[in-house]
């Protein structure tokens, strides 16, 4: 998987994006796009490991690409899953960045995240940053966020359990990204990665959330 | 910079004890009746891999060092507290106030017991050993009541088909039990197969990890869970259980035990031996044992391509994976300054990749660009390079993997304790 070292913009909604009824809950309902069911078969073909892990792997993949199709704010870029499972998606979402000289917090409008599902992650729980990293923007300004030298780690929780499915994992990373659920206190071991960003928002809870906007987002009329 | 794992260490025989002279085991050791094999040399030659080394597992290190058991591994991360005096054997209160490690301590006392054995201990988590800690051990008991942990060593006791003794209590009810999971091929049960629902929340509800941020980093900060609740006699009994039966299978006694729990229960009276059921199909453990090959030279003087060749797995080109210890390779590292840097090499989690051709500055591994195992399509370009060169030097274990085997390389040194 070669680096993606640029935002790539977000591709309008696939033609026909249609909800299931069940909503995320029924994600193995959703027809894949052509772009996506060729991007699940091309992974699909150098997809190793165990049978299980194998199994798991074809089905957290298509899982993820299904969420990306229904969200209307998810694309996935890449999709890997010769060992672990890796994926490049881009996210629609407020993405909190190092305020400016005048103190004034930027805002990106979108993220783009490295996802990374081990085996062990099926076995045991995992730390609530072990899935993903922010790879842009790099000044991202969030107490659950580590440091760009670190590969930006967001922090999804104490712990993660085992075999959480990937798909609850995106749905967290965007309710963590935009703020609806965050973890500032910094005496506090578990979650905060960044202390000086925590104080930073502890002086700004008003800021909190970012947006209050579902991570599925509405079929707009007539689309 | 040396990348290698982390290595048992030796025992020394702390002060102010002095060794006392070996005494020999012939002098108590029981004509057992059917005994075909020269019990002095099949228990000095004998090698036991105790995890967890609290109140049943110090008890096993004990009566194994009683015995000669020739080699003894303990891997305990925790600490003594005041409560220890209560169950553990053989403690001193001045050991168990100074909060001393438990490993360290278990392993001294078996130097102290028998000074010609070799102890050697670990104090951090199991997880941190590389694939090939355990390769010369015989048997492996386990003794922790860390869920994690457990399901972590009886992975690796399936990949190695090391025979594994599970060793427990249940205080409520004074029962102390033994569960033996032989790990053969392609069959017998799993102790992740068996987890209960119970223990798989257990096993997810109350762990806190520390947020270092580090890639495979699984510092826990708190576990949330009770201390287990038992007398020093039903950890004793379940030491004695354990150790039953590794003296069995060492010295070949009696009709082979295999794939059972044994339970005594105090207040029944009453000994109970029940089979234990076969693997699962939807086990998430990796049932597939390893081959297992020691090299005649260091890990870090072979490169990829001989490895891979040598595995007998070459044919398969697509689907082949490589861990070289527990080591990361880092693709691309972070130079704050430049950007994305190419890095290329092998790395142990959480050290700084490399200096910036560009402008010197530090370069950080990146987790997402850094992947343990490794597919060998990622590594074309340095498949001829010694490992050594590649970062890692000092490298004790190499697994190439398969869609359906792996075979396990390793040129372990010797335990560095003290020799026999």
């Amino acid at each position: 998987m070669q680096p993606q070292v640029r935002i790539v913009p977000l591709e309008k909604e696939p033609i026909g994006r249609v909800i299931p009824d069940g909503g995320v809950m029924a994600l193995e309902e959703v027809d894949l796009c052509d772009r996506y069911e060729r991007m699940l078969a091309e992974a699909i073909l150098s997809c190793s490991g165990p049978s299980f892990w194998r199994h798991r792997k074809k089905a957290e993949g298509r899982s993820l690409l299904a969420l990306a199709q229904i969200s209307g704010r998810v694309v996935v870029h890449e999709l890997d899953l010769a060992e672990a499972l890796r994926a490049v998606i881009g996210m629609e979402a407020p993405v909190p960045c190092r305020p400016d000289e005048s103190g004034q917090l930027r805002i990106a409008r979108e993220a783009l995240i490295g996802l990374k599902y081990p085996e062990e992650a099926v076995r045991l729980p995992a730390p609530g940053y072990a899935f993903a990293g922010i790879l842009l923007p790099r000044d991202v300004w969030h107490a659950n966020v580590g440091w760009p030298k670190d590969g930006q780690p967001i922090c999804l929780g104490q712990s993660m359990p085992a075999a959480i499915p990937l798909s609850e994992i995106v749905m967290l990373i965007y309710g963590a990204l935009s703020l609806q659920t965050v973890m500032i206190d910094e005496r506090d071991a578990a979650g905060v990665m960044r202390a000086d960003a925590a104080r930073w928002w502890q002086q700004n809870l008003d800021r909190i959330p970012l947006t209050r906007e579902p991570f599925i987002r509405p079929i707009a009329e007539g689309g | 910079m040396s990348a290698a794992p982390p290595q048992f260490e030796p025992a020394a025989v702390a002060p102010p004890h002095e060794p006392p002279d070996a005494v020999p085991l012939a002098a108590r050791l029981p004509a057992f009746d059917g005994l075909a094999v020269d019990p002095r040399a099949a228990l000095e030659g004998s090698c036991l891999g105790v995890i967890g080394a609290g109140s049943i597992g110090r008890g096993v290190v004990e009566r194994a060092a009683r015995l000669h058991i020739g080699t003894i591994h303990v891997v305990d991360p925790g600490r003594f507290k005041a409560e220890s005096m209560l169950t553990h054997c053989s403690l001193e209160p001045g050991e168990a106030s100074r909060g001393e490690p438990k490993a360290r301590s278990a392993a001294e006392l078996a130097s102290r017991i028998s000074p010609a054995i070799r102890a050697c201990y670990h104090t951090g988590p199991f997880e941190d050993l590389g694939p090939a800690a355990l390769v010369d051990a015989d048997m492996v008991v386990l003794a922790t009541d860390n869920l994690a942990a457990e399901i972590a060593v009886a992975q690796h006791c399936l990949h190695l088909a090391k025979p594994l003794l599970h060793a427990a209590v249940y205080g409520d009810a004074l029962v102390a039990q033994l569960r033996c999971y032989t790990n053969r091929p392609g069959r017998g049960p799993c102790l992740r197969c068996r987890m209960t629902a119970e223990e798989e929340d257990l096993l997810n509800g109350h762990v806190v990890f520390k947020c270092t941020g580090i890639p495979g980093d699984r510092t826990v900060v708190s576990r949330g869970r009770a201390p287990t609740m038992s007398t020093a006699f039903l950890c004793s009994l379940a030491a004695d259980l354990t150790m039953n039966q590794v003296l069995r299978s060492v010295l070949d006694l009696g009709a082979p035990i295999a794939d059972c729990q044994v339970e005594w229960c105090g207040y029944t009276w009453r000994t109970v031996v029940s089979p234990l059921p076969d693997r699962s199909a939807t086990c998430r453990c990796d049932h597939r044992p390893w081959r297992v090959q020691r090299l005649g030279r260091p890990i870090e003087k072979a490169t990829l391509r001989q490895l891979v060749a040598a595995s007998g797995l070459s044919g398969q080109r697509t689907g082949l994976s490589v861990q070289v210890d527990n080591l990361l390779f880092v693709d691309l590292g972070l130079c704050e300054r430049c950007g994305l840097r190419p890095v290329r090499r092998f790395l142990c989690p959480g050290r700084e990749a490399d200096t910036c051709g560009q402008c010197g500055g530090p370069v950080t591994a990146q987790p997402f660009f850094s992947s343990c195992p490794t597919p060998l399509s990622k590594l074309e370009g340095h498949l001829d390079v010694e490992l050594g060169r590649l970062g890692a030097a000092g490298a004790a274990g190499v697994i190439v993997r398969g869609m359906d085997a792996g075979v396990l390389f390793h040129s372990r040194p010797d335990c560095p304790g003290k020799e026999a």
